[in-house]
């Protein structure tokens, strides 16, 4: 074999097997990389709320309460944990006349607050002032309001068992959209 | 295209002056296939770069996530079995390969003028290396990375002046915990790898200043690029493939399923494969409440071995005299080279470093020996090796059952391991502690023949409980009770009496029946106890799960109204005895709830009453624990009161109910389901 041949023979065999290796290695890693992708956001059934008496909600007094369940972060499971808090509004005299809303602000994340103020005049977010109406509304009377829409509703209805504890079906949805997605 | 944008680049980088300056090198007699060991070094540290960051990704050092997070790498994360797997077996690949690298450099006269420098800075790799390995070994907090690395730390606190301030400064504390782990993380991935970089650098460097050490007489000359870089790339790639066959092949890892159990598709079977104990092995959860043998990883068993020789005075000749000795020695090797010593000099670093390694191969050979159950070539197979090796099975056990308990059962996705950490899975497991717990706090009195691994030894003063309460525990019992299974070593008296009688009876039937008529009674009689056995032993079960007609059939039969009848002495569900000696109720019987109320108040008159003799078990600690021990001491008077935890009594009874969920922290009773 002529020495030139011979030279480009040999370049083409190293970069063919460092390529070799890259894949051997390199396919492995993006899938290990990638692994949270198996594990999807939990589809929770519906949990009492901690903190929420029914028959102590008045109109238009937002009070917030804590929903504790099973939760698994990696390899660690937490057996009772906080897995997330809610505003609830009564909005009539029936005793679900009620709005259930996760405290996350839909535009980035943040813990919503409702406003101080008597009577309530509904939600602020603290970190980009997002400002929501008393039924969870984007407030549009706001200029330059962040949010992109409404306060999160979640499904919510009275323990058949014991009609002053409220369950509520918690889930986290996507930030930024102008449509309530839950996240997957 | 892509050739106008490299010359584009090239004109605002230079990059190619860069690449030439690294590939265009002249290596004189040309490209040897004995030169391709620096650069398979380069290669798997590398490779240790790459899965180290990415290990990195998923490893958290604490002591309560350390070895969770192990564990999720190995067996829940997508191809985390070969990323560890190749990770852990890089670092033994390095060892070896400086050890071939120091050999080759050495026949070569490498190390010789003008090319002391370089031997320097290989000693240093050298150095950077085995730290690496030393710290990385202690990561996984598991067992065996956890004391084989305190038996590192401690040799070093034998440093003279310096060492105890040392050994805690690394240590980060008085003892194992946190910053151990964050000390040595941070040493292992944060110091030692660019410290690594700069010597590599270096090394390089001076070599390129110097060329390769050609034979004195080598004819014509080579390039690196690309006659050696193919060679070195060959060798890289074969070491690269041994490494992978370990990982595939090497049988480390404990399995938790088999490939039929696990999900279907071919992908899920490779991603996973770490399930059925592919990749690097991860030993039990690091618990400094367990006792555990012990051993370095293999590269380091040399020095272990050499411990073995020296007293405790004479111990630090051992620990810090001949590692610093040996270490002076290989420093001076290249200065014995000068002017005209250059041939003694040369000879006498082959030897040096060729006895080393003997040394070093000899030690760990008699290191390994000495552990053997079996005798290699007429060395060890002594008892205490013996007893060695059980321990290590013992361990092997644990770190099997560990990595099953952590296993996420559906419908939960992910791992369960408790807040606490992996250490508690064992802990809190009735199938590990439990028995544990038996042998601690029943075995001076209870046998449990069921597992002769036990090695209970006595002597015993109350029944057997292997098989406590199963259907041929009771039948046994009924047969026999003076045997020494059961009431034989206790002074209870009731049911041998009760057998006494009835073989009274047996031997009058025997002088006044014909033998038909006798054998027929006997049978009757015996297919009575048979069904009072099966009866009881259903007692133990929760009471959804029991046999409603063999209830039924059995209450008949306990309370016949005729002598002998079970509720002469004992009430039963409800029903009341109709006096005679005071036995135990058997509402329940051998249920978690029957032997909790045996454990906490066996003279209560549900249980032993006046005729018990066992001790009560209670827990004596924590707040209002005196207000219960007083209170049962006045009503209790002569009962003896023993310290027992209630976490640690649910884990006993729970083992010897064979209910194996784990005991939580916190939740005493409760656990994930069944």
């Amino acid at each position: 074999m002529a020495t030139e041949e011979r030279r480009s023979f040999l370049r083409w065999a190293i970069h063919g097997m460092g390529a070799l290796f890259a894949a051997i290695l390199g396919f492995p890693a993006l899938a290990f990389l990638g692994d949270a992708r198996h594990r999807p956001a939990p589809n929770r059934g519906f949990r009492p709320v901690a903190g929420i008496n029914l028959d102590d909600l008045k109109m238009d007094e937002p009070v917030q309460g804590t929903i504790r369940d099973i939760r698994t972060d990696a390899w660690t499971v937490h057996l009772d944990d906080v897995i997330g808090r809610v505003w609830v509004v009564k909005t009539g005299p029936q005793p679900m006349d009620l709005k259930v809303f996760s405290t996350i602000c839909p535009h980035l994340g943040c813990s919503i607050n409702k406003d101080p103020g008597d009577p309530c005049p509904g939600f602020t977010c603290p970190c980009h002032g997002g400002k929501f109406n008393l039924n969870g509304s984007l407030n549009e009377a706001v200029a330059n309001n962040p949010a992109p829409r409404g306060m999160d509703s979640l499904d919510a209805h009275a323990d058949p068992n014991d009609p002053k504890i409220l369950l509520v079906k918690y889930q986290n949805f996507v930030q930024g959209e102008h449509e309530k997605i839950a996240k997957s | 295209m892509l050739g106008k944008f490299c010359d584009w680049l090239d004109h605002r980088t230079g990059y190619r002056k860069l690449r030439d300056a690294l590939l265009i090198e002249h290596i004189p007699g040309g490209a040897k296939w004995r030169y391709v060991w620096g650069s398979c070094l380069a290669f798997v540290f590398l490779v240790q770069l790459i899965t180290g960051v990415l290990l990195m990704t998923a490893y958290s050092p604490g002591d309560s996530t350390a070895w969770g997070s192990v564990y999720f790498i190995q067996y829940e994360m997508d191809f985390g079995w070969l990323i560890r797997g190749l990770h852990h077996f890089g670092s033994q690949t390095m060892v070896v390969l400086l050890g071939i690298h120091m050999l080759q450099v050495v026949i070569a006269g490498a190390h010789l003028p003008p090319r002391e420098v370089n031997w320097w800075l290989g000693l240093c790799l050298m150095g950077v290396v085995l730290g690496l390995s030393l710290t990385g070994y202690l990561l996984p907090w598991d067992q065996k990375g956890f004391w084989a690395t305190q038996v590192a730390t401690n040799m070093l606190g034998n440093i003279p002046l310096v060492g105890s301030f040392l050994q805690k400064v690394i240590v980060g504390g008085p003892e194992y915990g946190n910053h151990t782990l964050t000390h040595f993380y941070a040493l292992h991935v944060g110091i030692l790898p660019p410290l690594m970089i700069v010597l590599i650098i270096a090394h390089l460097a001076v070599f390129r200043r110097h060329g390769v050490t050609a034979p004195p007489h080598a004819q014509g000359e080579g390039m690196f690029w690309p006659a050696q870089a193919f060679k070195d790339m060959v060798a890289s790639m074969l070491i690269f493939g041994i490494m992978l066959g370990l990982v595939v092949f090497g049988g480390h890892s404990n399995p938790i399923e088999t490939p039929e159990t696990m999900e279907a598709g071919w992908y899920e079977q490779i991603a996973k494969a770490g399930r059925n104990g592919l990749g690097a092995n991860l030993d039990a959860p690091a618990d400094p409440e367990s006792s555990y043998p012990p051993r370095p990883e293999w590269y380091f068993l040399f020095l272990f071995q050499l411990l073995k020789y020296f007293d405790k005075d004479h111990e630090i000749i051992g620990t810090v005299v001949i590692p610093a000795a040996v270490g002076l020695l290989l420093f001076l090797l290249p200065l014995l080279g000068i002017g005209r010593m250059r041939k003694f000099g040369h000879f006498f670093g082959v030897l040096v470093v060729v006895a080393l390694l003997a040394g070093a191969g000899l030690l760990t050979f008699l290191a390994i020996a000495d552990d053997s159950a079996e005798p290699i070539f007429g060395v060890g197979g002594s008892q205490k090796a013996k007893d060695l090796q059980k321990e290590f099975a013992k361990a092997k056990v644990d770190a099997q059952r560990a990595v099953k308990l952590a296993h996420a059962r559906k419908p939960l996705k992910g791992g369960q391991i408790p807040l606490q950490g992996g250490r508690d899975l064992l802990r809190k497991d009735p199938l590990t502690k439990g028995r544990e717990l038996f042998t601690k706090k029943c075995a001076a009195c209870h046998n449990y023949s069921d597992d002769p691994s036990l090695e209970l030894k006595g002597p015993f003063k109350a029944s057997d409980l292997g098989g406590f309460a199963t259907e041929k525990w009771i039948r046994g019992l009924l047969e026999k009770p003076a045997d020494n299974k059961y009431f034989g070593l206790t002074e209870l008296t009731g049911m041998k009496k009760w057998r006494r009688n009835i073989d009274e009876a047996r031997a009058e039937w025997k002088k006044t029946e014909p033998p038909a008529v006798y054998e027929k009674k006997i049978a009757e009689q015996d297919a009575e106890f048979d069904l009072l056995s099966r009866f009881l032993a259903d007692q133990a079960e929760p009471k959804a799960k029991r046999d409603a007609k063999l209830f039924d059939e059995g209450i008949k039969v306990f309370f016949a109204k005729k002598p002998g009848a079970c509720s002469k002495c004992h009430h039963m569900a409800g029903g009341k005895r109709e006096g005679g000696s005071e036995g135990p109720d058997l509402t329940d019987y051998g249920s978690q709830d029957w032997i909790r109320l045996m454990m906490m108040s066996p003279a209560h008159p549900r249980r032993h009453a006046r005729n018990n003799f066992m001790p009560a078990f209670r827990n004596l600690e924590g707040p209002g624990a005196d207000v219960h021990a007083l209170e049962f001491k006045e009503a209790n008077p002569g009962v003896p009161v023993l310290h027992l935890s209630d976490i640690d009594r649910e884990l006993i009874i729970r083992w010897l109910t064979k209910d194996f969920r784990v005991v939580f922290g916190g939740e005493t009773i409760s656990g994930p389901p069944k």
